[in-house]
């Protein structure tokens, strides 16, 4: 392209469309930046002129001919592969589980484990003793194990309902139909689009169980697609037993009843401005190991708060969870689990929380559930 | 699978469409080798879900929103140093060879790749889509006065980058 005009470059017109009529200005005195002399005609046809001689590759629409089919076979299978993971997921566990009381926790959080970067990325931030990491499997995706950043734009699941095209087509909080296929649209949220992360637990009930949430705001003016689950990590705190906590995806049937049933779970969920997604999670202590998982296994193990000053009425009050008459050292520190959220994006987590009396069990969590706005 | 989805449609859209996405891609990208990717899979991607959408009128609004945001993937995937569509393009033959290396060597795409991301996006959806500002600004989820900011203050250091002797 021949872009030498000897005046200011700016006068050029498009270098390659010279017969569009408009008339050449190689004669215009030389630098004459007045504010008209790259005024929006002359961008429009320096745009157009740069990019003029692009041409298809020769067999661009015979790969699209090829490539649309696939890729629609691809997404349906897509689906169907969902189902079958949920069915596969449900029958599975309770041997995974059988794995784990036996010791193999380890083991089981690499079958769940989606994402192992970002766990090896929290054992370098040194996050915490013992890191159990949630990283959910998306059965959408490609084999794990492939990049997920350079599969981001190929995810054969791409296309959902595009809301920033037709921001009328839904009412703010509505959960997305999966089925609605024009999302392709809708950019994922980038890391810097997703804040106020905000962690919340419940009361435990009589057994340790403890229901909690995980919500995140798209603070962005964009409607974004939330790009997958994400992580939760666990990680123990004080005397808890970092190699006895684990996270696992909810599935049907499993300990966390209270959890909403995974296979409602919608498969995208697409934030408005100002909505948030949840993820929410249940604490089911390990067996046998009384309100906090491990009672009987390490004594005096089940904390007291700060284990330290003896509350009033000691006596009175907490006997059965807190045998520290028969401690002959100082207390152990209080056991508990610290809980984060990392979006599918990236780092940094986004939101903790903690379990506290939580000494060894399983976090089951959901996938990102939309909220009403 | 659909009935609205016909090769036809897609062989339509893409005799439109297809060489100005590829510009549009080219103009927002900052490596040209991946335009034909990202427009191809633009095209894959609106064209595989078209099915069950009723309003081909739509399908250049939806194709240019998806390039957007490819393309905006592709810079930031450069950003964190990943490599984005890795694949070399296959069948790029040597005449388009030429093309994308005059692209390369082009004054205006060197100074509009020293814009601002969201500069270089309004300027390039405004003057080369021809898009108009309401238009840009829901395509990028920006407000009005942001895409008229960005607009105007895209064009001035446009103007002083290619002021600035070459």
């Amino acid at each position: 392209m021949n872009q030498q005009f000897p005046g200011g470059p700016l006068r050029g017109e498009g270098p390659v469309d010279g017969g569009s009529g408009e008339g050449r200005s190689d004669g215009t005195t030389p630098g004459a930046p007045e504010s008209g002399a790259l005024d929006e005609q002359a961008l429009r046809r320096l745009l157009r002129g740069a990019v003029d001689e692009l041409e298809p590759s020769a067999d661009a629409l015979e790969q699209l001919r090829r490539a649309v089919p696939a890729r629609r076979t691809r997404r349906r299978q897509a689906l169907v592969g969902v189902a079958a993971a949920v069915i596969l997921g449900g029958a599975a566990l309770p041997a995974l589980l059988h794995v784990a009381s036996t010791g193999g926790i380890t083991e089981e959080r690499h079958t769940n484990t989606a994402s192992a970067h970002n766990s090896q990325q929290e054992a370098d931030e040194g996050l915490g003793d013992g890191v159990a990491e949630g990283g959910r499997a998306r059965p959408d995706s490609p084999p794990v194990g492939k990049d997920r950043e350079a599969d981001e734009g190929r995810r054969p699941d791409g296309n959902k309902p595009d809301n920033e095209i037709k921001p009328s087509g839904s009412p703010g909080g509505s959960i997305p139909d999966p089925g609605n296929t024009f999302a392709a649209i809708s950019p994922t949220c980038d890391r810097d689009q997703l804040g106020r992360g905000t962690g919340t637990v419940g009361a435990a009930d009589k057994d340790g169980r403890v229901y909690g949430a995980f919500r995140v705001v798209n603070i962005s003016r964009s409607v974004c697609t939330v790009a997958g689950p994400g992580t939760v990590a666990a990680s123990a705190r004080g005397s808890a037993d970092s190699a006895r906590v684990s996270v696992v995806d909810h599935t049907p049937g499993d300990a966390a009843t209270g959890l909403p049933n995974p296979t409602a779970e919608p498969s995208e969920v697409i934030l408005q401005p100002g909505q948030a997604y949840e993820v929410k999670f249940a604490w089911i202590p390990a067996p046998d190991g009384g309100r906090s998982g491990c009672a009987k296994n390490t004594g005096g193990a089940t904390p007291s708060p700060g284990g330290s000053a003896a509350p009033p009425a000691a006596g009175a009050s907490a006997a059965e969870n807190r045998p520290t008459a028969a401690d002959p050292g100082p207390p152990p520190p209080p056991a508990s689990v610290v809980l984060s959220h990392t979006p599918d994006v990236g780092e940094p987590a986004i939101a903790d929380t903690k379990i506290g009396d939580a000494c060894a069990g399983t976090v089951y969590r959901t996938g990102p559930l939309a909220t009403a706005p | 699978m659909a009935a609205g989805t016909t090769v036809d449609h897609l062989t339509e859209t893409y005799r439109a469409h297809y060489r100005s996405l590829l510009g549009l891609a080219a103009l927002l990208l900052d490596d040209t080798a991946s335009c034909e990717d990202v427009v191809q899979e633009a095209f894959i991607r609106v064209h595989s879900a078209r099915g069950r959408v009723r309003e081909p009128e739509k399908t250049l609004a939806y194709l240019r929103q998806t390039v957007v945001n490819l393309s905006r993937s592709a810079l930031r995937r450069r950003i964190l140093g990943l490599k984005l569509l890795s694949k070399p393009m296959p069948d790029m033959a040597s005449a388009e060879e030429g093309a994308y290396e005059q692209l390369e060597r082009d004054q205006l795409i060197t100074a509009m790749r020293g814009l601002q991301r969201r500069q270089r996006e309004v300027l390039v959806l405004r003057y080369f889509a021809d898009m108009t500002e309401a238009q840009v600004a829901e395509t990028l989820g920006l407000s009005l006065g942001s895409v008229k900011a960005y607009g105007s203050r895209g064009i001035a250091a446009l103007r002083v980058a290619m002021e600035a002797p070459a």
